[in-house]
């Protein structure tokens, strides 16, 4: 297992928090950012980082406003976010890099790849919704700010709407470490959604020429990703059926060898 | 966080210690301060999030460093359940790893026992001490204390952070808002499975004995907490220092009463 370390970076928003993790001798693989869901932190892919990270170079930020990453001052669309992760390849001095991305931070992927065409070389997707109008309403009412109560019944209610997601394998120990990322910047944390909405990502897919591969788990934008395979011009879905959200923790070496067979073809 | 226009930015930063990484914040005036480093260690669980506010304020005229707790907040655990003075040399590690020499320590609850082990483990490179409580507990009391603060379960229902967020408003002072407990009440809630070690630590602490044997200058700070009972018996082992009581103060007073708290530390600290 390659060993996981914590630092921070200056970006456009302040400080961002990322984890890191590296092959004790170095690999020539470029380097892959790893960006998180909404509303958690680079935790998500924690385990798999001890994996992946012996065969090359990652990075797992914590989105502005997410985990401990400074906030904007103001809500951020998708492309903000992107910007700040090129503050951070930029700070970091890499060169090209493969990205991966996990829901909004799938759109964080693309909006990065079409900033940075020439630097972003393989990108992989995990769910990449394309929402409906009416999805979209749905979605906004369902992601908004927390309420807080006197009686901590919003705590209750948070909670069991995380573990109605919850797959196969999850333990009450590991939903109560993945949820506490839940619960941080609370009058914030709903900025996150807020700019996956507000993204266009079938437009944006369309004009994405990297290579692209699309995990499309059995989670809650299974239904919108399968929307995406008409609109991408150099990629591919990915179905996994019987997997959900932790799917990076449950199966952890399946999803690594996914990965990199992806990542290091024609290489 | 209070938004006074001399408020200085709070960072955050990682240095090493035996545990492995230890997460810090810190804040700093623009010029260097003749004033010697303060050192801040929080209660159980928590982190140093607890002292954002305060920092911004004391960073204005000395360097402020707000520790987390080795398996609080973002520091690395230790394997095994430690004790205050395990605790208190991983914080002389980043001490060390700081280049720090001459520094001021202020620790809250757990964290003031961890700053009095400090003391004693460096007390050429300690000068002065803060304790948030220094609360002596009776062998009953411990049974008690033991029992109420074991290892947490966390239920199918979420009905643990129901019960752990009405503890935090049942101790929190008037005038801390729902945002205030908001903001901070995920460095409670981290890591349930090993949370319980704080205090585990704090409560096969000798306190009395660590007050004995320091001749340093102590304030004790006393607000109506938990341990607002507790902290009183300090006074039969207090060498060098005195006790300030807060009544009215409680949990959230380093938010809600950011100014005065400020005040009082550097009343104690700046004084000859």
């Amino acid at each position: 297992m390659a060993k996981t370390t914590k630092h921070y970076a200056e970006v456009r928003f302040g400080q961002i928090h990322y984890r890191r993790a590296e092959p004790s001798q170095p690999k020539n693989n470029p380097p892959l950012m790893m960006f998180h869901m909404s509303p958690n932190s680079g935790r998500i892919y924690e385990t798999f980082l001890g994996k992946i990270g012996e065969s090359r170079l990652c990075i797992a930020p914590d989105t502005p406003g997410f985990g401990d990453s400074s906030p904007p001052s103001h809500p951020p669309t998708i492309n903000n976010y992107a910007d700040a992760m090129g503050d951070l390849i930029d700070a970091l001095k890499l060169r090209s890099v493969d990205v991966m991305g996990y829901h909004t931070g799938a759109e964080i992927c693309v909006a990065l790849a079409l900033a940075r065409p020439e630097q972003i070389c393989k990108v992989i997707l995990i769910s990449a919704p394309i929402f409906t109008d009416a999805e979209l309403h749905e979605f906004r009412a369902h992601y908004t700010r927390d309420q807080l109560t006197q009686d901590g019944s919003h705590l209750a209610k948070k909670w069991r709407g995380h573990l109605h997601w919850a797959g196969p394998g999850w333990t009450m120990a590991y939903v109560a470490e993945q949820f506490n990322d839940a619960l941080r910047n609370p009058s914030i944390a709903w900025w996150g959604h807020n700019a996956a909405f507000n993204f266009d990502m079938a437009e944006a897919l369309k004009r994405v020429n990297q290579q692209v591969l699309v995990f499309n788990p059995d989670d809650d934008l299974h239904t919108q990703t399968c929307r995406a395979a008409p609109l991408m011009k150099n990629g591919r879905i990915d179905h996994l059926q019987g997997w959900g959200h932790g799917f990076l923790d449950v199966h952890t070496t399946v999803a690594c060898a996914k990965v990199c067979a992806f990542l290091d073809d024609g290489r | 966080m209070n938004q006074s226009v001399d408020n200085v930015r709070v960072t955050k930063h990682y240095g090493q210690g035996r545990f492995g990484q230890i997460h810090y914040r810190r804040a700093a005036p623009d010029v260097p301060s003749n004033h010697p480093p303060l050192i801040l260690f929080h209660m159980s669980p928590y982190s140093g999030v607890i002292y954002e506010n305060l920092m911004a304020d004391l960073g204005r005229d000395r360097v402020v460093i707000a520790v987390d707790t080795p398996g609080f907040g973002n520091s690395d655990a230790p394997l095994v359940p430690p004790t205050i003075q395990q605790y208190a040399a991983a914080m002389g590690d980043l001490l060390d790893g700081l280049k720090l020499r001459g520094v001021d320590v202020m620790g809250y609850h757990t964290g003031s026992k961890i700053g009095l082990d400090l003391c004693l483990q460096r007390p050429e490179q300690v000068r002065k001490i803060i304790m948030i409580s220094a609360a002596i507990w009776t062998d009953e009391e411990l049974i008690e204390h033991r029992a109420q603060f074991a290892k947490a379960e966390v239920a199918a229902d979420g009905s643990h952070l129901v019960k752990w967020w009405r503890a935090v408003g049942r101790w929190s002072m008037e005038g801390r808002t729902l945002e205030q407990m908001a903001d901070g009440f995920y460095a409670r809630t981290m890591r349930p499975d090993i949370s319980w070690w704080g205090h585990n630590a704090a409560f096969g602490y000798k306190t009395a004995v660590a007050l004995e044997k320091i001749d340093h200058e102590i304030l004790i700070l006393n607000p109506q907490d938990d341990l607002w009972d507790f902290t009183p018996r300090a006074k039969a082992t207090l060498k060098n220092g005195h006790i300030h009581d807060l009544p009215g103060w409680s949990h959230g007073f380093l938010d809600v009463k950011t100014t005065e708290t400020a005040k009082l530390v550097r009343g104690f600290l700046d004084a000859p």
